[in-house]
């Protein structure tokens, strides 16, 4: 009777300890909670850019540095994804500065239309968002570089006039506060899994 | 036949008919978010009749344009494609949502803001049309908590 009582007080001993376990794990961040990102073990240096901005000013590899960004590549004249997704990570921003994340992501848009999308266009479309988007364009030789180190692919139809559609990479990159690519969330893009992820990867600094 | 029974027939006929042909239902859409933006209209068109239906057009007054686009999203690319034609199966729905199938509208004669009514028809290869009015949204404000 004694052997049972002690294998019944070590069975509630390990089903406590059990417990205990399954209730503090999932509040350690780690990369196993990321639900959508895909975290570098070591972030990616960005190579120098120089892309312009929508107040007219040069955008580069050092403006992104001081704070986190979440990059988009589209284009203003898109009527679906390109909203849709920047409307989602405003959306996603919105949340974490409510939740009182001082360090939540500013939001760049760089547009790889940069025929139609002028950097007053780019004013107009940007500030729809709201606080901590911006926006930003570039000839094509302007985009090269922090496009190719992205690994971003867009098309401008070369007979590109009136109303015309841009292939375009969908994925969002995020990038530290010393401007290196930390992070990108696959396409399609998901409230939920960006104000889950973003603080997991902020805090990995 | 009496007056009564042959009204008897037209109810039934003309509520058959209703049945059968083509509705949009949960319209909705954006405004431009530029002042020579594109605006974008989803919904959801039933067809409940025994015979596919099939779109050749439409048209938004407040627009130069109006066409059926499909985003589509391989390989992390996302890409556009106009539709010159749709066709909705019998007895089937299609839906035009974010991220899929659209409606289109672009060069706006004036300024198109949040809160205008447009008011969209949709033709048909039989002649027929079907109309329907959409109130444009804030797209970009709607995410927001």
């Amino acid at each position: 009777m004694t052997t049972f009582r002690y294998a019944l007080a070590g069975l509630s001993v390990l089903f406590v300890l059990a417990g205990a376990a399954w209730w503090l794990v999932p509040q350690v961040p780690g990369r196993a909670d990321l639900v959508k990102a895909t975290q570098f073990p070591e972030p990616k240096p960005l190579p120098e850019f120089t892309l312009t901005g929508s107040d007219g000013r040069p955008v580069t590899r050092a403006s992104l540095e001081g704070n986190w960004h979440l990059l988009f590549f589209g284009f203003a004249n898109c009527p679906d994804i390109c909203p849709l997704t920047l409307s989602r990570l405003a959306s996603a921003r919105a949340q974490l500065v409510e939740g009182g994340r001082s360090a939540a992501p500013d939001i760049l848009f760089v547009s790889v239309d940069p025929a139609r999308d002028t950097p007053e266009v780019l004013a107009e479309y940007a500030g729809k968002f709201g606080a901590g988007v911006q926006a930003a364009t570039g000839d094509p030789a302007a985009l090269a570089p922090l496009a190719e180190s992205l690994g971003v692919y867009f098309d401008v139809p070369e007979d590109a006039a009136g109303d015309y559609s841009v292939s375009h990479s969908a994925a969002v990159f995020v990038t530290n506060p010393d401007g290196e690519l930390a992070a990108v969330f696959s396409a399609p893009q998901d409230v939920a899994a960006l104000v889950n992820d973003l603080p997991i990867v902020m805090a990995s600094r | 036949m009496t007056p009564s029974r042959a009204a008897l027939w037209l109810v039934v006929l003309v509520a058959g008919c209703g049945r059968e042909a083509p509705s949009v239902a949960d319209a909705y859409g954006y405004a431009p978010l530029t002042a020579d933006g594109a605006a974008v209209a989803y919904f959801v068109l039933r067809n409940p009749g025994p015979a596919p239906v099939v779109l050749t057009g439409a048209d938004c007054p407040l627009f130069a344009r109006t066409e059926f686009h499909a985003t589509t999203l391989a390989d992390g690319i996302a890409d556009m494609q106009k539709l010159d034609e749709l066709r909705v199966a019998a007895g089937s729905d299609m839906r035009f949502e974010p991220g899929g199938l659209h409606l289109m509208m672009t060069a706006p004669a004036a300024p198109v803001t949040a809160g205008t009514v447009c008011s969209i028809v949709l033709e048909q290869s039989d002649g027929s049309r079907l109309a329907f009015d959409v109130t444009l949204r804030d797209r970009a404000a709607e995410q927001r908590p």
